[in-house]
């Protein structure tokens, strides 16, 4: 099974565990991510004002490259880059002012550089999320063929953070208010699951840059939260909710006070322990809460040789 | 709060405004609040959400743009999943956002030069991105 890749910037910078333990996973179960050539920014962030055109042309440009390639769906890691291009695919299909304005930029765009330019409406190319390529291709009762180290019940809260739940109508990935494709995916992995209020909350997101204390509240409850419900560890699809949570946690302890430490992973970083994949290569070194005494306790990972 | 309202500033012309950028009819809101009961950033807020939709209503825009409201927004979307009316609110402080921006003479603006040196260095490239967007039009 062959899909095309978007990276996007974070996951060739700054979550680079993340983006290596994802593709390693995806290899694992037999699926191939594509990096799709010349990808551009999506832009970050899904304009919401109804004046601001560039900013869907540069997500419209990654879909229109993706066609070219003759490919029908775009799989992402990020949630960020997940929402603006579904988004967008969203506003040029149901807004025809937009559609007419984005294409004749866009062609003009495509043909300077010797391509020829098709319409693009919006519909021609799906945006996937690598947790819904794993639910709705391979299946989460079909993971166990391909499990070569079961979690053993390791405690995991799943938090689903902003980007691939809301807007529900325009993203439609899962239940905005309880969603579950996390946790099917560390029940199946062998893992306990712990439910907890605020898998859904936002964690501050990029306020933490302008207002990093009215974030780290946000955070703060967040953590604490899954430590009252009993999770060994928090797991996140998105790296700034991975900033907010992990490298600001030693800000809250300053802030709050001490608690014991909760290691934040990404689910593709458990996703690939379970499937086989060698522990160098999943990153558990590049947090700044050290997941891996907790790991080890579970005998999941072995000490690495120093 | 004590507020002085005549015929002209209602709906007066920065809620149209407002309106037409965001593509929301204000008075479909009926000011239950759900907006700001969910909202993840309003114990930090000086005015709820549905409280300055309703300043916009009223053309009190001054004490609408005065508060840290539309800063302190995330565009988490769950103030836009949460009205009972289908009113998309991200989508009002978004545009207000905007005028602000639009309307300001000197950039003071959150940029690269205002971030701490801890979060250029290790902030994800989206929060840079999404934080410097927000602040600028």
């Amino acid at each position: 099974m062959k899909i095309p890749y978007y990276p996007g910037c974070t996951m060739v910078e700054r979550a680079k565990h993340y983006n290596a333990s994802g593709l390693a996973s995806a290899k694992a179960l037999g699926i191939e991510l594509e990096e799709l050539p010349k990808w551009t920014c999506c832009g970050a962030t899904f304009p919401l004002t109804l004046d601001r055109i560039a900013g869907l042309t540069s997500p419209a440009r990654v879909l229109v490259r993706t066609r070219m390639e003759k490919a029908e769906e775009l799989v992402t890691l990020c949630p960020f880059c997940y929402n603006t291009l579904k988004r967008v695919n969203f506003a040029l299909k149901n807004n025809p002012e937009e559609r007419r304005r984005i294409n004749a930029y866009l062609k003009d765009d495509f043909e300077r550089e010797g391509s020829t330019y098709e319409n693009y409406t919006g519909e021609e190319v799906k945006v996937l999320h690598f947790l819904e390529v794993i639910r709705d291709r391979i299946g989460f009762d079909n993971l166990k063929d391909h499990i070569k180290t079961d979690l053993k019940g390791l405690k995991v809260a799943s938090y689903y953070g902003c980007m691939l739940l809301r807007p529900e109508k325009e993203l439609n990935f899962d239940d905005t208010d309880n969603p579950s494709i996390m946790d099917e995916l560390f029940a199946a992995l062998g893992c306990e699951i712990i439910d907890f209020p605020h898998k859904v909350e936002c964690c501050g997101s990029y306020i933490s840059l302008n207002s990093p204390e009215a974030a780290l509240q946000s955070s703060y409850d967040i953590i604490l939260s899954a430590q009252r419900f009993g999770a060994d560890a928090i797991a996140v699809t998105c790296s700034l909710c991975a900033f907010n949570l992990d490298e600001r946690q030693g800000a809250m302890m300053e802030k709050f006070g001490p608690t014991p430490p909760m290691p934040i992973l990404y689910f593709s970083q458990l996703l690939a322990l379970a499937l086989g994949v060698p522990q160098e290569e999943c990153g558990f070194q590049l947090h700044a809460v050290d997941p891996r005494p907790l790991l080890e306790s579970y005998e999941l990972i072995t000490a690495e040789a120093k | 709060m004590r507020l002085k309202i005549s015929s002209e500033c209602i709906l007066g012309n920065f809620a149209r405004r407002v309106e037409k950028l965001s593509g929301q009819r204000l008075l479909t809101c009926y000011q239950c609040g759900n907006c700001s009961a969910s909202c993840p950033m309003g114990f930090a807020m000086e005015v709820l959400p549905h409280q300055i939709v309703r300043l916009v209503h009223l053309g009190q825009v001054e004490k609408a743009l005065k508060a840290n409201t539309i800063w302190m927004c995330a565009s988490c979307i769950t103030c836009t999943v949460s009205c009972p009316r289908g009113v998309d609110i991200a989508r009002i402080l978004e545009a207000i956002r905007f005028l602000v921006l639009k309307e300001r003479k000197v950039a003071d603006i959150y940029g690269p030069a205002q971030a701490p040196e801890e979060m250029l260095q290790k902030a994800p490239l989206e929060g840079l991105t999404g934080i410097f967007r927000k602040f600028s039009v």
